[in-house]
C-alpha cells in the first residue's frame, strides 16, 4: 500500500495509542495492546497537531489550525507511521470494515499501516500442519482459526473419547468420531471458509511422516504428538524441516504437569531440536545423575485444562509470529523453552542456543531458507 | 506382619501413583519426586525395600505383599529390622501410594472416565485421595455467576465446564455477532443473532454431566441490583464485563461481595489488559476493588493520557484469541487454587502477560486498612483476635 503524507491526506492517531505528557515537552506514546511505550520531545505546535489527528480533516487543515506546516510535520509523521502510532484514515476504515479488526489492531502495534494488510494476508493464507490433535493440538487449531488462519492440515489417528473432554476442545457430540473430523467440525463452526485436510493416521515412523508432509506441503508445523514420545516426533519433524527449510513449533510435551512451552525452530535462523538436546543433556539435574529410575509402565499422568490452555496459547502465538513472516514480529521462543508453574503463576525459561557441534546452522542449510520479507 | 487393627490396611491394594517419579541411588537412597510440585522426599532404606517398590502396582494387597516380603527376606537370609508394613504406611501417609480404585469410591463410572486424569493431577497437588476427591466435588457443587461472555468470559466458561463446573448463572445482554468469530470460544456461525447467554447455556448443557444453569439477558449497570440479577445462591462471581467499564462494574460487584463474604474474580477487561492474570478478591483476605482503585489512583497520579481525538474507539482496540486463552487459563487456575486445600495463599496484586517476550509483569498490592469498603473487615478481625 502506498503511504503519502500529502497536504490532502487524512491521518489519525491509532485508537489504541495513548499520548501521555511527561513534562518539558516530552510525550509518551503508549501502545495499549502490547503495553509498549515510545517517547518523543515535541514542539508545542507539533504536539497540538498530533493530538488533533482524528482523521476527519486533511493534514493541511490540521496544521493550519495549530500554526504548523505540512512540511514541518511530514518527517515526524513518517516516524510515527514507522513506529505504528498513526495510520491513514483509509486504512482505519478498511480495518473497521473487517471482522478481524481486533487481530488487525493488534498486529498494528508491529506493522505500520502500509504493511498491515499484507502481513494479515500472509497470516490468513499460511498452511499450518498440526501433528497430534489431542488437548494442545485441538486448542491450538481453534485459536488459529479464530485468529484468521484458513488452511489446516490435521494429523491424528485416534477417536474422541469421554476422557478427552476434560481438556480438549471436543464436544460431547464428538465422542466416537475421529479426532481430525471433530477438529474440522470445530474449525468450520468458526468459519465456513476454513479448509481442513484430514489425515486419519497415527504416524509411527520418520519415513511415513516425511511422505505425509511432502504431500501436504505445510508452511508451518506444530508438533503436539506425544506418541511414541514428544522427543521422538520432534526429532522426526526436525529432520524433515531442516531439510525443507520449514519452521516448526514444539507444543506438546505435557511435561511433568508443568506446562511446557516451546521451542520454535526456524531452520538456519535458530537452534534446532538437536541443538536443544545437547544443551538439555548438559543441564540434566545433577542430583539425579548416576541414579536408576524405577521403571513404571502405562502411567496415567495428570492433566488440567487451563494448563493446556496456556501451552496452546503460546503455541498459537508462535505460529502467528511465524505466519506473518517478518522481522517486525519474530518468534519469541527461538533458542529457548519455558514452563508455566501451576502453583506460582510464573513462567520460567531455559536458554537453548544453537550448537556448532549439531551442524544444523551450516551454510548449506542457511542458503536454502527463504529470508523473511519486511 | 499384619495384626489386629491393621487388618483393614492389610487388605488395601496400593500402588505407586503415577504422579511420582522414583529414583534409586547406589547407596540405597530413594528419591521420590512429585511431578507437579517438584517437591522431593529422600529416604535411606534397605535394598530389599527398594526391590519391594516395584511390586506396588495395585495387583496384590498389603497383606499379600508383606508375606512376599517375608519370604524374600528368608530366601536371602537377610536380617531385616525394618517393617515392610511401616514403610508402606509411611508412603501411604505421604500420598505416594494410593488405592488402585480410589476414584471409584467417590465418583460414578462416567465421572471417573471423564475426570480420571484431572483427579490424578489433583492428587499431585492435594497429596491425598480424600483431598483430591473433595476438590473435584467442590468444583462440581460450586455455583458461579459469570458476568460477560465475550473475549475472555467465553474462554473461561469453556475451561470451567471442561474441569467439571456445572452450575452457572450466565449473564450477558448481547447477541452473538459475526465479529465474535475472532474472539468468542463458543462461537458457532449457525447461532449468529442468538443471545450470548442462551448460546452459553446451550454449551453448558451439551458438555456438563449434571448441568444447572440460568441464562440472564440483562446488563450489569451501575444501578443494577446485583442480587436481583444473579440471585442469592452464588458461591463465586466472575466479572469479565467490559461495558459500561470493567473498573466500575468490578467496584460495584466487589462491594456486593464484601457485604456477602463472597469471592470475586475480575478477569479480562479491555485494551491494555489483554492478557491480565486476573484478580481474585476474597473479602478480608485480599484487597477489594476499592483498595485497588485507591492504590492506582495514588501510583498513577502523574500518568494521565490526554483526551484521545477519536471519540468512539470501540473498534480500535486490539486482541488475539491466544491472549484471551492465556488470560482465561490464568483466571481458571486461580479458581482451582482458591478451592484447593494446598493451592497456597490467594495472590494479592496484579499481573500482566506481555506478548513481546512472554514475560509476566506482576506486582503486589496489599489491603488498604483505610478502605471504606473492606477496611472494617480487618479491624473486626483484629478485635476478634
Amino acid at each position: 500500500m502506498q503511504i503519502e503524507f500529502t497536504p490532502t491526506s487524512r491521518w489519525l492517531i491509532r485508537p489504541s495509542i495513548s499520548m501521555i505528557p511527561a513534562g518539558d515537552g516530552i510525550f509518551d506514546f503508549f501502545q495499549s495492546s502490547t503495553r509498549r511505550s515510545m517517547r518523543f520531545r515535541l514542539r508545542s505546535e507539533i504536539a497540538n497537531v498530533v493530538r488533533s489527528l482524528d482523521g476527519s480533516r486533511c493534514l493541511e487543515e490540521v496544521c493550519q489550525a495549530h500554526g504548523a506546516t505540512v512540511t514541518q510535520i511530514s518527517r515526524f509523521m513518517e516516524v510515527l507511521h514507522e513506529r505504528c502510532a498513526v495510520e491513514p484514515k483509509v486504512v482505519r476504515d478498511a480495518i473497521d470494515a473487517t471482522e478481524h479488526y481486533r487481530v488487525l489492531n493488534f498486529l498494528g502495534d508491529y506493522f505500520p499501516a502500509a504493511e498491515l494488510f499484507a502481513a494479515f494476508e500472509r497470516l490468513r493464507s499460511t498452511r499450518v500442519a498440526i501433528l497430534g490433535c489431542g488437548a494442545v493440538g485441538s486448542w491450538t487449531a481453534v485459536q488459529l482459526a479464530h485468529s484468521g488462519l484458513e488452511n489446516f492440515i490435521v494429523i491424528d489417528g485416534d477417536h474422541v473419547e469421554e476422557s478427552n473432554l476434560n481438556r480438549s476442545i471436543f464436544l460431547h457430540e464428538d465422542i466416537g468420531a475421529p479426532k481430525v473430523e471433530a477438529i474440522a467440525s470445530s474449525l468450520h463452526r468458526i468459519s465456513q471458509g476454513v479448509r481442513v485436510r484430514m489425515v486419519k493416521e497415527n504416524v509411527c515412523d520418520a519415513d511415513r511422516l516425511r511422505a505425509l508432509l511432502s504431500e501436504a506441503r505445510p508452511d508451518v508445523i506444530v508438533n503436539c504428538a506425544d506418541e511414541p514420545s514428544v522427543d521422538i516426533t520432534s526429532a522426526w519433524i526436525n529432520e524433515y524441516c531442516q531439510h525443507q527449510g520449514i519452521p516448526y513449533v514444539i507444543a506438546g510435551g505435557y511435561n511433568l504437569h508443568l506446562s511446557l512451552i516451546g521451542m520454535t525452530v526456524t531452520p538456519g535462523e535458530s537452534a534446532c531440536f538437536n541443538c536443544s538436546r545437547i544443551t538439555l543433556d548438559e543441564l540434566e539435574d545433577e542430583s539425579l545423575q548416576g541414579v536408576r529410575r524405577l521403571w513404571r509402565p502405562k502411567r496415567n499422568l495428570g492433566s488440567l485444562s487451563p494448563l493446556t490452555g496456556i501451552t496452546s496459547s503460546l503455541a498459537a502465538s508462535e505460529v502467528l509470529r511465524l505466519a506473518v513472516r517478518s522481522d517486525r514480529l519474530r518468534p519469541a521462543m527461538w533458542n529457548r523453552r519455558g514452563e508455566f508453574n501451576f502453583l506460582t503463576n510464573e513462567l520460567s525459561f531455559v536458554n537453548l542456543p544453537p550448537r556448532s557441534e549439531c551442524g544444523c546452522t551450516a551454510e548449506s542449510i542457511r542458503s536454502r531458507v527463504p529470508k523473511y520479507s519486511q | 506382619m499384619i495384626r489386629g487393627d491393621d487388618d483393614q490396611f492389610g487388605s488395601l491394594r496400593l500402588w505407586l501413583r503415577d504422579g511420582v517419579d522414583v529414583y534409586v541411588s547406589p547407596d540405597a537412597v530413594v528419591h521420590f519426586v512429585f511431578l507437579s510440585t517438584r517437591k522431593r522426599l529422600r529416604l535411606k532404606v534397605t535394598p530389599l525395600l527398594i526391590e519391594c517398590l516395584e511390586w506396588l502396582d495395585g495387583s496384590a494387597s498389603v497383606m499379600e505383599l508383606d508375606a512376599r516380603y517375608e519370604a524374600r527376606a528368608s530366601s536371602l537370609d537377610s536380617k531385616h529390622s525394618s517393617s515392610f508394613v511401616d514403610f508402606i504406611q509411611y508412603l501411604y501417609g505421604k500420598g505416594i501410594l494410593v488405592r488402585k480404585d480410589w476414584m471409584h469410591h467417590a465418583f460414578c463410572p462416567e465421572q471417573v472416565e471423564r475426570y480420571s486424569r484431572q483427579l490424578n493431577f489433583f492428587l499431585d497437588i492435594e497429596e491425598s485421595e480424600a483431598a483430591a476427591t473433595a476438590l473435584l466435588k467442590r468444583i462440581m457443587d460450586c455455583r458461579i455467576a459469570l458476568i460477560g461472555i465475550g473475549a475472555v468470559g467465553s474462554w473461561i466458561l469453556r475451561e470451567l465446564v471442561q474441569i467439571g463446573f456445572q452450575r452457572f448463572i450466565l449473564v450477558d445482554p448481547k447477541t452473538l455477532e459475526p465479529a465474535d468469530r475472532t474472539r468468542n470460544a463458543i462461537f458457532d456461525y449457525r447461532l449468529i443473532g442468538e443471545p450470548k447467554a442462551l448460546v452459553a447455556e446451550k454449551f453448558v448443557h451439551s458438555q456438563a454431566l449434571e448441568p444447572e444453569t440460568r441464562a440472564i439477558q440483562s446488563p450489569l449497570d451501575i444501578d443494577t441490583n446485583v442480587e436481583e440479577l444473579i440471585g442469592a445462591d452464588t458461591d463465586l462471581i466472575i466479572n469479565t464485563a467490559d461495558e459500561p467499564y470493567i473498573g466500575a462494574t468490578s467496584i460495584k460487584l466487589s462491594r456486593y461481595c464484601v457485604e456477602k463474604g463472597l469471592p470475586l474474580l475480575v478477569a479480562g477487561g479491555f485494551d491494555a489488559h489483554l492478557a491480565s492474570l486476573s484478580e481474585m478478591i476474597v473479602p478480608g483476605q485480599t484487597p477489594c476493588s476499592d483498595c485497588y482503585a485507591i492504590h492506582f489512583e495514588e501510583t498513577l497520579r502523574g500518568w494521565k493520557p490526554i483526551s484521545h481525538p477519536i471519540v468512539d474507539r470501540r473498534r480500535g482496540f486490539g486482541g488475539l484469541p491466544s491472549l484471551s486463552a492465556f488470560a482465561a487459563s490464568a483466571a481458571v487456575l486461580k479458581i482451582v487454587r482458591l478451592l484447593s486445600e494446598k493451592g497456597g495463599d490467594v495472590e494479592q496484586g496484579r499481573g500482566e502477560f506481555l506478548f513481546d517476550q512472554y514475560n509476566i509483569d506482576s506486582f503486589k498490592v496489599g489491603r488498604n486498612p483505610e478502605c471504606p469498603t473492606c477496611g472494617d473487615l480487618g479491624k473486626l478481625q483484629a478485635h476478634a483476635d
